[in-house]
């Protein structure tokens, strides 16, 4: 990874790629390296889909070696959904094979004169660019085999579907997983807009003849991987809920909270949660069976293995096991309790390339505008079908919830910087609420899934009487957060690493016997901070200010059953969060 | 809300133990507990449902009483009519935050649930309904359903309706009462008004 691929789609005369060293962005990876570049190179008052905007696909630091968990992948780029920054994180086989083939960021920058459809390839011999317009409006799944068909099964795939073609503000990019499927998307913010906006549909890569890339410290890194394995196994949550469950293990227990957004976040428990509960996906998996049933990782390297395989009821493959916000998103938040429907409502998103947190705050806003009712299965498929072929009511959906908000005149749109909010309702869980306020990426949740700031001992310790304690902690779960995303670690490590202080240790031996350099855990704090200055700075110049940093209204003040809470810590705090 | 006998119908079902998930979702909408309340929930854990000491401390990570989280199961009261949920530790920051004397206690102070009534109430017989979540179902569902649990009429019925056209061929003996039944006629043996004991065993074919 000593390389950056710089790819400038609006050179007269057709693509022209350039590779250079690494520069000011050595020692960068994953979200580092994203919003870095984003920040240093992107003028932040440029159109998302103009030819300012950069599209960044990075891996994570530790990608590509031995690392357990370390396949994750950043991409970046100014968000066609918030206007702000925004690096959009996806698990798949993308990371490691970039970074075998020596890349750490690739660039799409620049803009086609035309709409021609470009798709590229990258082997150990080098990179080749050429315009392919029989790729145009493939879905994933389609445009997946075309390259196998072409390129061979050792391929690993990074592409945008229709939705990215007609750049739209929920479009995703696409990673394929292990069985080069595309089912792995970096979701937020539109970046797969901006992919479309530079033409290129897919980036094929194989890494056939490269190898792993080797520590600095192969003793210290070898003992060190073994050591976080063990802790990862060994953890309740890591090692025995997740992979058993996966991410929907959560729907049980927030629906008990009355945390559960349900009906376009109208109510905080939806009456049928048990259908489509993470135990009766798990159960239904695993009574159709097939391989990777309930228990499937995103990537080779993942131990946690917290996804799983949906195969329908005739035993055919269908899509991933649908994960706690999909599930929420098109299942509770819309009313619907079909885990069969659910499943085919994520394959279409998948293929089409939409992000399926958008989509399902999309729907559940229109169905309360009443363009569909609550609960009604084949309307929510109907509506995503028409985003995926882009009829004039599909434009509007596939531009997000708040631009639907618009267009129907709808008060109870759930966003935070135009982006939709995730499975948890910020009235009930108030300390997630604040992240959704504040985080430079708009109404984000990943932030909630990194716990470790009493470990980082970022910001001191919390007390737990004072509202300002919520404030404290989110500002330490979005350092603890940008740093994990730096490193190609999937999030999900922060449970174990927050409970286990041995595997927090064996995490920063891991990292510091692969680079060389020691690693502390205020090191790791200091990134954080970096990463968060440097987006926080670009909003600041693309015209954020405090104002953005804000829930809806009617948060404040339409109380949520059955707890009946509103949310009620005080702007003036949520001024504080970045005050490090 | 005490059941009586007269009204709770027995039914005893045999089946293979690769079937006996099939009954979770029941455990999941709650059985039915009957015990003398107003009682502590550590009581109520360890003795009326018979829970070991250590399961509770080390498996039950995640507990709430009518929909707040409890940190202090020795200290919280349960009486007639509420509803407990246990579940094992959950992910990501919500997930931290519900677990029972977690770090992040604080993220939830609105929902935490703070029962520690310090007036006296008579202690009569009561019910409460007692949901098994995710793991601590896997776990505590066999010997549960082993040695009977009581479940509303209503949910037993909706269970038949939805899972009993599969499972019935499956099923290697069934009892109402004291008197062995075929498997295809159990809906119909079943109001929905009544309560119902179940009890499964399992048994290779
Ligand atoms: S735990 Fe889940 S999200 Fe994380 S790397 Fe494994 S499969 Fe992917």
């Amino acid at each position: 990874m000593d390389k950056i691929l710089r790819i400038d789609m609006g050179a007269s005369g057709g693509p022209a790629i350039r590779t250079e060293a690494l520069g000011d962005y050595a020692g960068l990876g994953g979200r580092g390296m994203t919003s870095a570049i984003v920040a240093k190179e992107v003028p932040p008052t440029c159109h998302p889909l103009g030819t300012e905007n950069k599209l960044i696909i990075a891996p994570g630091l530790l990608s590509g070696s031995a690392a357990v968990q370390s396949g994750r992948i950043s991409v970046g780029c100014k968000s066609p959904l918030t206007g702000g920054i925004k690096e959009a994180n996806s698990g798949g086989q993308g990371a490691q094979v970039l970074a075998r083939l020596g890349y750490a960021a690739i660039v799409l920058e620049g803009k086609p004169a035309d709409d021609t459809l470009y798709k590229m390839h990258i082997t150990k011999d080098g990179v080749t660019i050429e315009a392919d317009n029989s790729l145009k409006m493939l879905g994933n799944y389609d445009l997946v085999d075309k390259m196998k068909a072409a390129y061979g099964d050792q391929i690993a795939c990074i592409s945008i579907g229709p939705a990215g073609e007609m750049k739209m503000a929920s479009a995703t990019v696409a990673f394929t997983d292990p069985e080069v499927r595309p089912t792995r998307h970096a979701g937020r913010g539109g970046v797969g807009a901006v992919m479309g906006a530079k033409g290129v549909k897919v980036i094929v890569l194989d890494d056939t003849g490269c190898k792993m890339r080797a520590p600095a410290d192969p003793e210290k890194f070898k003992a060190a991987n073994k050591e976080f394995t063990a802790g990862l196994k060994k953890h309740p949550v890591c090692g025995q809920g997740l992979p058993t469950y996966g991410t929907n293990v959560l729907t049980g227990v927030i629906n008990e909270a009355g945390a559960y957004p349900t009906h376009n976040f109208a109510t905080g428990r939806f009456e049928g949660f048990e259908k489509i509960s993470g135990e009766a996906l798990a159960e239904l998996e695993n009574s159709r069976g097939g391989e990777g049933a309930a228990t499937h990782g995103c990537h080779r390297g993942c131990v946690m293995k917290c996804s799983g395989t949906f195969y329908d009821k005739n035993g055919n493959f269908l899509t991933k096991q649908p994960e706690y916000e999909t599930v929420w998103a098109h299942g509770g938040n819309c009313g619907i309790s079909d885990l069969d429907a659910i499943a085919l409502l994520d394959r279409l998103d998948d293929d089409f390339g939409l992000d399926t947190i958008e989509m399902g705050a999309t729907i559940g806003v229109a169905m309360e505008a009443g363009i569909a009712k609550f609960g009604d299965v084949e309307a929510a498929i109907r509506l995503v079908k028409e985003v995926g072929q882009g009829t004039p009511l599909g434009r509007i959906l596939g531009a997000g919830a708040a631009v639907t908000g618009q267009a129907f005149g709808i008060e109870h749109v759930p966003v935070v910087k135009g982006q939709a909010m995730p499975a948890y309702d910020p009235r009930a869980v108030q300390g997630v609420a604040v992240t959704y306020a504040t985080s430079p990426m708009g109404a984000d949740h990943t932030a909630g899934y990194a716990v470790t700031a009493n470990i980082l001992g970022v910001g001191g310790t919390v007390d737990p009487l004072k509202p300002e304690g919520q404030v404290e902690l989110s500002r330490n779960l979005q350092i603890a957060t940008a740093a994990i995303d730096a490193t190609g670690m999937c999030v999900f490590i922060a449970f174990a690493i927050l409970d286990q202080p041995e595997t927090f240790q064996a995490l920063l031996d891991l990292i510091s016997g692969f680079t060389g350099k020691p690693m502390t855990g205020d090191d790791v704090t200091a990134l954080g901070k970096q990463i968060l200055t440097w987006e926080r700075d670009f909003n600041k110049a693309a015209g954020f200010n405090a104002a953005h940093d804000r829930l809806p209204g009617y948060f404040k003040r339409e109380a949520l059953a059955p707890h009946n809470v509103v949310f009620a810590v005080k702007d003036e705090e949520l001024d504080q969060v970045f005050n490090w | 809300m005490v059941a009586s006998k007269q009204d709770t119908l027995t039914v005893e079902l045999v089946v293979t133990e690769a079937d006996l998930w099939r009954f979770f979702g029941l455990l999941r909408q709650g059985i039915l507990v009957t015990t003398h309340l107003p009682s502590s929930l550590q009581q109520l854990l360890l003795v009326a449902l018979k829970i070991p000491d250590a399961y509770v401390r080390e498996r039950i990570q995640t507990v709430f009483l009518n929909g707040k989280a409890v940190d202090d199961i020795q200290g919280a009261s349960v009486s007639d009519g509420d509803v407990v949920t246990l579940s094992a530790a959950m992910p990501g920051l919500v997930g931290a935050t519900l677990r029972k004397g977690g770090q992040l206690t604080n993220l939830r102070s609105s929902l935490s649930h703070r029962s520690l009534s310090t007036e006296t109430e008579a202690v009569a017989p009561g019910m409460v309904t007692v949901k098994l979540f995710n793991l601590v179902c896997a776990e505590l569902g066999p010997p549960f359903l082993g040695r009977g649990v009581l479940l509303p009429g209503g949910h037993f019925k909706a269970f038949l309706a939805d899972v009993w056209p599969e499972l019935a061929p499956a099923c290697i003996g069934a009892r109402i009462g004291e008197k062995p039944v075929e498997a295809a006629v159990l809906p119909e043996s079943v109001a929905p008004g009544a309560m119902v004991r179940l009890k499964v065993g399992t048994q290779t074919r």
